[in-house]
């Protein structure tokens, strides 16, 4: 039995239902994220699970205990806010000992605990200062001790690096995830950056429209992705359309080029093929009518890698190469060149039905 | 554009509203420090003859200093008066997402539509010996004589309240700046309770708006005249009252100017204090 047990969570808005039957497992100590569009409805399952909003109906599980008729105060889950909600006329050490003193804890071991999880967070110097006196990073820092003090049950992450310039987003994933690990306190995650979810969170789950749409490890999400918005929203993807011909045979629209796929029901699929999986080859002489070929019409390096897009006869496909691969240099706007993948690298989809 | 031409700029935007103070309060004001100087005739002539005498006999009094010390007393009462009945008044407006948010708003500050001395007749009603509450209260059994609330310290205090709850629910909602829904929110994950959430948090951030409802409920009941006049019955003496006395009863006009200073400069150094006290907490 997972220590986090979700069922059936719905939320409304007045009128508007934000969360349709949500079921989740978390497992104890483990790293959850929770990762959606903006709007999917993912701070407020947060909001919901920490009892800062009432559900209309579903349970909420910790430990074997439903928490939906708990108070908010009576929950003990540390919550850190996005826009990190320091009470500003207190001190950083008062700050992270707010929650110890409304537990009744004497000051000499509230002070104990506080030094300790400063020290944790690598603020210890800072105890003294007001939060309008801290960098935004620090007041990061501060609420993350401050819900780490109460050694709550569950810690509830919403947003909390979106404010946060790229750099120092990239230190606190890093710092955050270990003092997950250090503490071992289960932990869920909101976020809208799949870079954030992925570096930092041993599963993801991702939320589309108030349901959860896949849930699994990072890799398993990004390499077998169970429905095109989960392809979609992970990564970038292309996307061809084709035919099924009901036995594992794949050919793609506007080509006569076949290749072997997964046994699907006859008729149009929707293959998707993440843009590092296609190999660019210079034209050669040799090159039959079977493979798909094209003009490059962009070339943008970016780093670590360069990203070339290719018009073919299925329409602008993308490929990323390595910058340290000899090839880019090769490889100019308007060169022709031929697209090859191994057939195993493509996800392949029944065509949506609620698409009209 | 340049830092010369920007301030010309400012200065001709700010203009006007010197040109109306100068005229509406510097110079009403430099001739009322004229008058403090000049000699009071009997029967109210002014000769103007430069003495110290109005001071001294000011200073002499020292009745003056009861009367200052009720002014204060009934300003700090009527303030606090106000800000209980006002507070939650205001953090509801703050917080309500109704609809009716700014007609409720209009409401709240209705009293000041109407003329003070109508609203103090209103009290006469109310507070009577035969008035509602003492009617009413008479009617539950409650009491067997009509409670003096009326024409007494009482009736002051609680007419000046009144009055004063318009100014106070608009200075604490101009002060709620500080108050932030996940603020608050984030002191219920740690484990407080809604009244340990108001104790430790919310009061302590909407300080600043108390602190400015308490000024401008102070300056305006040091200087109101018509509630201390009728619903203190004439037995409730304030600087207020007794500048009015001077002026038109007595026609000691050198003495009521004195008296008008002195009222002035305690405001000027209440309101030195406030800006003392928000410097040192911001």
């Amino acid at each position: 039995m997972a220590f986090v047990e979700i069922r059936s969570l719905h939320v409304s808005y007045g009128k508007t239902q934000v969360v349709h039957g949500l079921s989740l497992d978390i497992e104890r100590g483990e790293f959850l994220a929770l990762l959606g569009p903006s709007g999917c409805g993912k701070t407020t399952v947060l909001r919901a699970i920490s009892g800062l909003l009432q559900p209309s109906s579903g349970d909420i599980r910790v430990a074997d205990t439903n928490v939906v008729g708990l108070p908010v105060h009576k929950r003990n889950m540390g919550y850190v806010f996005q826009n990190y909600a320091l009470f500003p006329h207190m001190s950083v050490a008062r700050n992270i000992a707010y929650g110890l003193s409304m537990r009744g804890l004497g000051s000499a071991e509230s002070g104990k605990r506080v030094q300790d999880v400063l020290e944790l967070v690598r603020m210890s110097t800072l105890s003294r200062r007001k939060p309008k006196q801290l960098s935004g990073g620090q007041q990061q820092r501060v609420a993350l001790a401050r819900a780490l003090v109460i050694e709550p049950q569950l810690l509830l992450l919403d947003e909390c690096l979106s404010n946060l310039d790229a750099k120092l987003r990239e230190e606190l994933r890093v710092e955050i995830r270990d003092i997950q690990k250090r503490t071992g306190v289960t932990t869920l995650f909101v976020t809208h950056d799949q870079t954030e979810a992925m570096t930092m969170c041993d599963r993801i789950a991702i939320l589309d429209h108030g349901r959860i749409a896949q849930i699994g490890n990072p890799r398993d999400i990004y390499e077998r992705p169970n429905s095109p918005f989960v392809a979609r929203f992970i990564g970038r993807i292309n996307e061809i359309s084709g035919q099924s011909n009901g036995a594992g045979g794949i050919s793609l629209d506007k080509t006569n080029i076949r290749l072997p796929g997964p046994v699907l029901r006859s008729g149009p699929v929707l293959i998707m093929l993440r843009p590092h999986r296609i190999t660019i080859n210079a034209v050669s002489p040799a090159a039959a009518s079977d493979r798909l070929t094209g003009t490059i019409i962009r070339k943008t390096f970016i780093g670590n890698m360069a990203e070339i897009a290719v018009q073919t006869a299925v329409g602008v496909l993308v490929v990323e190469i390595s910058a340290a691969s000899a090839d880019l240099d090769h490889h100019q706007q308007g060169d022709t060149v031929t697209l090859t993948w191994s057939a195993a690298d493509m996800i392949v989809f029944e065509p949506e039905e609620a698409v009209p | 554009m340049t830092a010369l031409s920007q301030r010309h700029t400012m200065a001709m935007i700010l203009a006007p509203a010197v040109l109306f103070l100068a005229g509406a309060f510097m110079l009403p004001l430099l001739n009322l420090g004229r008058l403090s100087v000049f000699e009071n005739l009997p029967g109210g002539a002014i000769r103007e003859t430069l003495t110290l005498a109005n001071y001294r006999a000011f200073l002499s009094d020292s009745f003056n200093l009861e009367l200052t010390r009720n002014s204060c007393l009934i300003a700090v009462q009527a303030s606090l008066l106000a800000l209980l009945v006002g507070y939650p008044i205001a953090l509801f407006l703050y917080r309500t997402t109704s609809p009716w948010r700014g007609l409720l708003l209009v409401a709240a500050i209705s009293p000041l539509f109407v003329s003070g001395v109508v609203r103090v007749f209103g009290w006469l009603v109310i507070l009577g010996d035969t008035g509602f509450i003492n009617g009413g209260f008479k009617w539950l059994g409650l009491i067997d004589r009509p409670l003096a609330l009326i024409f007494n310290w009482t009736g002051v205090v609680i007419g000046l309240a009144e009055g004063l709850v318009p100014f106070v629910v608009l200075a604490l909602i101009s002060g709620f700046g500080r108050l932030d829904q996940n603020i608050e929110d984030a002191a219920a994950t740690l484990g407080a309770d809604p009244l340990r959430r108001f104790l430790t948090i919310t009061l302590p951030l909407s300080m600043p708006g108390i602190l400015l409802a308490f000024l401008i409920g102070f300056v305006v009941s040091m200087s109101a005249y018509v509630s201390p006049r009728i619903l203190g019955g004439g037995r409730i003496f304030v600087l207020a009252t007794e500048i009015y006395g001077q002026t038109f009863e007595l026609n000691n006009w050198p003495l009521a100017a004195v008296l008008s200073l002195y009222m002035l400069l305690l405001l000027v150094l209440l309101t030195l204090a406030y800006k003392k006290l928000t410097e040192r907490s911001a």
